[in-house]
C-alpha cells in the first residue's frame, strides 16, 4: 500500500458540503465521493494528484484532459487496469488503485 | 431504439443541437447521440462563452434552453451513448449501456466537435497540468478545485473567463502568461510546485494551458469523407462543400470539428446545416435552404470562406496497399 498523498497544493471542493456521497478506496484507503461524479473528481478532492506511473521511465501523470481522450488519468479499478478516471463514474465500495506501468489483467478472463 | 433511422446527429454542442433542432422543426426524424451523460457539449462547461460578443448568457443556461428545444421539436436525445466507429452505407457503431449495435442512418451529420490542443513545453507532463477544458469541467461541473494557486497559459477572451471561474472557485490567479508561452517550464516532485518564465519564479500548484481547439474529426475520417489540412480552423478537418455536406454524400458536418470556431457560429453553422440535411431529404423546399445559407453566412462571417479553402493536398487517405514496399 502506498502512503496516502498529502494535499499542500490546496485541492478541494467548492460550495455547499456535499450530501449524496458514496464511499471509494484507492490503494486501501477510504475516500468520500459525490454520486455519479467521475472517479478523478474524488480523487482530487482527497488531494491525490498521481494516478499512474508510465512503463518506461516511472513519471507520475495525473490526468490533463479530463474528456477521456490523453490517457494520463488511467486507473486500476477492481483488478482492470487501464479505466480512465475522467469518464469511470464512482460507484460505492469500487476498489481503485494506482496503475503502475501497463497494467495487468491477472483477475480477468482476458 | 430501431437499427434504422433518418438522420443521426453525431455530438450534442452548440452545432449538434442547433442542427438537430433545425431538422427536426422541419420534419426529419432526428436520434442525437452524445457520449457524455447530459447534453451541451463545451456549453455544459463553458461560464462565459459569448464574451465579448456582448450576450452574458451562460454556457448550462444555454445548454438547457437548447435542449429543452430539442426535445419539443422531438428529437430523440441519447446521451451516455458513445458512436465508436463508421463504416460503408452510412452505418454507425453505437454503444449504449454496455451493448454496442450497428445502426444505419439515411443522413448522418457529424458535430463531434474539438478537444484542447497538446502544448509540450519541459515540465508539461507532470500532475496538476491541465488543459482549460479540464480546469472549466472540474471546476464549474464537479464543484472540484484541482489546487489553491493557479498559473494560466491563455489569451483573452478565454483567460478572462477562466480567471473569473477561478476565483470565483476560491482560487488564485498568481500569474497569467500569453498563449505564445515563451520559455515557459514547470517544475514539482510528483506534481507541479513552481513554474519559471522570463527568468521569474512563481510557486503554483495548477498549470492552465489554453493553446486552442483541435477538430476533432475521427468519424469523418473513419467515413472516409476527403479531409485537408487548415491553420486557419485548426488542423486536419473533413472538407465540406456550401451545404456543410462532406465528400461522402448524406454525410454531413458542422461545429468544431470542421474547423473550431466560437460557440455562436457552432450554434448557427449547425442550424444551417440540419435546415441543409432536411432540403436533401425533400423536406423543404430549396429556397428555404437558400434562406438557411444567407442567415448562416451573415452569422459566420469569414469561416465560410476558411471552410472552402480547406488545402486539397490530402483529399484521399489513402488505404495501406498489401505488397507495398518500403524505401
Amino acid at each position: 500500500m502506498n502512503e496516502p498523498q498529502t494535499n499542500l497544493h490546496g485541492a478541494g471542493r467548492i460550495g455547499a458540503a456535499v450530501t449524496d456521497s458514496v464511499t471509494i478506496t484507492f490503494d486501501g484507503r477510504a475516500i468520500s465521493a459525490v454520486t455519479g461524479e467521475p472517479l478523478i473528481a474524488a480523487l482530487l478532492a482527497a488531494g491525490v494528484r498521481v494516478l499512474r506511473h508510465m512503463p518506461r521511465t516511472g513519471e507520475a501523470r495525473g490526468g490533463y484532459c479530463l474528456v477521456g481522450r490523453c490517457s494520463d488519468c488511467m486507473v486500476v479499478v477492481s483488478g482492470t487496469p487501464n479505466v480512465r478516471a475522467c469518464v469511470t463514474p464512482v460507484a460505492d465500495g469500487m476498489i481503485v488503485e494506482t496503475q503502475h506501468g501497463l497494467g495487468s489483467w491477472s483477475g480477468s478472463p482476458l | 431504439m430501431s437499427d434504422r433511422v433518418q438522420l443521426a446527429v453525431v455530438g450534442s454542442g452548440p452545432s449538434g443541437l442547433g442542427a438537430a433542432i433545425a431538422a427536426a422543426a422541419a420534419g426529419a426524424r432526428v436520434v442525437l447521440f452524445d457520449e457524455n451523460g447530459e447534453a451541451g457539449g463545451q456549453l455544459r462547461y463553458r461560464s462565459r462563452p459569448f464574451e465579448g460578443s456582448g450576450s452574458d448568457v451562460t454556457g448550462p443556461e444555454l445548454a438547457v434552453s437548447l435542449t429543452g428545444q430539442a426535445i419539443a421539436a422531438g428529437v430523440d436525445i441519447r446521451t451516455d451513448c458513445r458512436v465508436w466507429g463508421a463504416f460503408q452505407g452510412r452505418a454507425l457503431g453505437v454503444e449504449c449501456d454496455g451493448a454496442s449495435i450497428v445502426i444505419e442512418a439515411e443522413r448522418i451529420l457529424f458535430a463531434t466537435g474539438s478537444v484542447d490542443r497538446s502544448q509540450p513545453f519541459p515540465g508539461g507532463s507532470l500532475p496538476g497540468v491541465f488543459t482549460a477544458r479540464a480546469v472549466q469541467i472540474l471546476l464549474n461541473v464537479h464543484l472540484m478545485r484541482p489546487g489553491r494557486r493557479f498559473a494560466l497559459i491563455a489569451d483573452r477572451p478565454l483567460a478572462t473567463e477562466l480567471a473569473r471561474d477561478i476565483e470565483l472557485s476560491d482560487g488564485e490567479v498568481v500569474i497569467t502568461l500569453p498563449a505564445s508561452m515563451p520559455g515557459v517550464v514547470a517544475h514539482g516532485n510528483g506534481g507541479v510546485e513552481r513554474l519559471t518564465a522570463n527568468g521569474s519564479t512563481y510557486d503554483v500548484d495548477v498549470i492552465v494551458i489554453a493553446a486552442g481547439r483541435l477538430p476533432d474529426a475521427g468519424l469523418a475520417l473513419m467515413a472516409e469523407c476527403a479531409a485537408g489540412y487548415s491553420p486557419a480552423l485548426g488542423g486536419f478537418v473533413p472538407r465540406v462543400d456550401d451545404w456543410m455536406e462532406t465528400t461522402v454524400t448524406g454525410i454531413f458536418a458542422a461545429g468544431d470539428c470542421v474547423g473550431a470556431c466560437d460557440a455562436d457560429v457552432a450554434l448557427a453553422e449547425g442550424a444551417f446545416a440540419g435546415i441543409s440535411v432536411a432540403g436533401s431529404l425533400g423536406l423543404v423546399r430549396q429556397t428555404r435552404r437558400a434562406e438557411a445559407r444567407a442567415a448562416y453566412l451573415k452569422a459566420a462571417g469569414n469561416r465560410a470562406g476558411a471552410l472552402s479553402n480547406v488545402a486539397s493536398s490530402f483529399d484521399q487517405i489513402d488505404r495501406v496497399s498489401t505488397g507495398a514496399t518500403a524505401e
